[in-house]
């Protein structure tokens, strides 16, 4: 299967979160790459889509990330074919009012314009220490028809 | 890889390993994988102002150190801690070794508020607090020796809020988080009846970033008090923190100890039990104050070798090469910047590009002067290997 893994980051705690998540799909076809240097018609082209995005301020996507998020959610390009699931990072001890809202805005964009969520959002809290890449391996088993390293 | 290059790859001495410091070591080792990346550190562990002055429970923020210790498994990487440039080993001798030396020393002391003060007033910097509940081997402990029920917190920035959200939380809370017994104990015997935060600026021209204040709606025990007065300011130019500030300033007087905001006022003078200050219209104004915390700011740690600017503290550069260097550059606090993380990361990679483009294949010196240098480092020196086995 092929894998589009994008990630929207600022301080690289989303693209470590990624890195384990291509890990885990080793075996299939991954192409990891930064928001800011992806374009939306290679959004579009993706078969699978995984948006790995932490939340930035008072619930924003991250800043670098924006131009691509724009061009998806005011743009016209057909998602119907993608596939998608979001993971969604967020600090929930000190921002539980907007605790991975950033993932969130990725999944409700994605899902209105027509792509096809698979799995249901991944919220990961980075203040809660948790193991976060089995959370993620857990996470893709549930995606359809996919072999997975590290699932429980 | 040919050998060749192999051979002549290039190595790059950081000094310093707070974020500034494993943002470069990050983005050199992607733009060239082939790099020998030494991280040489003042103290035994590593991550600089990201483990002792970012606040305790700022966990998220914490967690950024799982990114870098990953950067540390890359192949050529290396930390030397415990090791003071300019003590332990001159920055001349890295010059002379690495074809790159990026200095990103961090800040090392909080500014203090030119006022008068009585010989027997409590204070200190949120530095100093910073250090002292994050374990800091250097920390200076804040005193205890008086019943501390009002404390004032100046400054307009977050560093202000993260002073007042820690000492509001729950003592077991802080242990739990892991605040060495010392601030511990003496956070345990406050006997708080309110936090003040007094800052020089207008409410519609505070630094707190929106979430930030946010947070302080939530503690256990306190709540925000904002005066009417302060926010009903006929200029319109509204933002997200006066929103926040406003939404408190009207909202129904609630329970649990006070954390009031002042704005406006510029301290002038510290007795045992007062911070005196001055508004716009030369009112003046005395709040209680047992302990006055400044958040006003901090200045570069200085690296012996380097001149530097004497108000800011920064190594004069141009782009972060330093004046009159070929190859050393600065990044973060020593290049008196004040950025958040991200920006710090942005500038880290920036500068990195910078480095792998200027430095070019031909300039590079191999890899002999480096070896050297490293098997001639103080026996006191700690290494990568060290920091797992010890936490293993």
């Amino acid at each position: 299967m092929n894998f589009l893994l994008l990630v929207a980051t600022m301080t690289g705690t989303a693209e470590l979160v990624a890195e384990d998540v291509r890990d885990q799909l080793s075996g299939h076809e991954v192409s990891l790459v930064l928001a800011e240097q992806a374009s939306a018609a290679q959004v579009a082209a993706a078969d699978n889509l995984i948006v790995v995005s932490s939340t930035y301020g008072d619930g924003e996507v991250p800043e670098p990330a924006k131009p691509l998020f724009s061009a998806l959610a005011d743009g016209d390009v057909g998602l119907g074919n993608v596939r998608f699931g979001v993971i969604a990072l967020g600090d929930r001890s000190l921002y539980a009012q907007t605790f991975a809202q950033g993932g969130r805005q990725w999944d409700a964009m994605l899902a209105s314009k027509g792509a096809v969520r698979v799995v249901e959002l991944l919220a990961v809290d980075s203040s809660s220490g948790v193991d976060t890449a089995q959370e993620t391996a857990d996470w893709l088993s549930r995606w359809p028809n996919a072999s997975i390293r590290g699932a429980a | 890889m040919s050998d060749g290059a192999e051979s002549a790859a290039l190595a790059v001495a950081i000094v310093g390993s707070g974020p500034a410091g494993f943002y470069c070591a990050d983005a050199l080792s992607r733009l060239s994988t082939q790099a020998r990346i030494h991280i040489y550190e003042r103290l035994p562990q590593p991550y600089g102002l990201l483990r002792y002055g970012v606040a305790p429970d700022h966990l998220a923020t914490k967690s950024l150190s799982r990114v870098f210790a990953r950067v540390m498994q890359r192949p050529r990487m290396r930390f030397f801690g415990n090791v003071t440039v300019g003590t332990d080993i001159s920055l001349s001798s890295l010059e002379d070794a690495y074809d790159a030396v990026i200095v990103a020393a961090g800040a090392a002391e909080g500014r203090r508020l030119g006022i008068v003060r009585d010989p027997a007033c409590l204070s200190g910097t949120a530095l100093d607090f910073a250090h002292w509940f994050n374990g800091h081997p250097h920390a200076r402990a804040l005193p205890a020796h008086r019943p501390i029920r009002h404390v004032c917190i100046v400054g307009n920035g977050n560093v202000s809020l993260d002073v007042a959200r820690v000492l509001a939380r729950p003592n077991d809370m802080l242990q739990r988080l892991g605040v060495p017994l010392p601030p511990l104990q003496w956070h345990k015997s406050l006997d708080l009846k309110e936090i003040r935060i007094v800052g020089r600026s207008v409410a519609t021209q505070t630094r707190f970033s929106p979430a930030e204040l946010r947070a302080l709606a939530g503690l256990d025990g306190f709540r925000p008090v904002v005066c009417q007065a302060d926010v009903s300011l006929r200029e319109e130019k509204t933002n997200e923190c006066l929103q926040v500030l406003r939404e408190w300033a009207s909202a129904p007087i609630g329970t649990g100890r006070p954390i009031r905001f002042s704005f406006g006022m510029v301290p002038e003078r510290q007795t045992t039990n007062s911070l005196i200050c001055r508004d716009a219209s030369d009112r003046i104004h005395e709040f209680d104050c047992d302990l006055l915390i400044e958040a006003i700011g901090q200045l570069p740690a200085r690296v012996a070798g380097l001149a530097f600017e004497p108000a800011s503290g920064a190594v004069p550069h141009e782009r972060g090469l330093v004046h009159g260097r070929k190859a050393t550059f600065v990044a973060g606090w020593s290049a008196g910047r004040q950025l958040n993380i991200p920006l710090i990361r942005e500038e880290a990679r920036e500068l990195s590009e910078r480095i792998v483009k200027q430095i070019a294949p031909a300039g590079l010196r191999g890899n002999s002067k480096v070896d050297q240098l490293v098997r001639a480092l103080p026996s006191c020196v700690v290494t990568w290997t060290d920091l797992s086995n010890a936490a293993a």
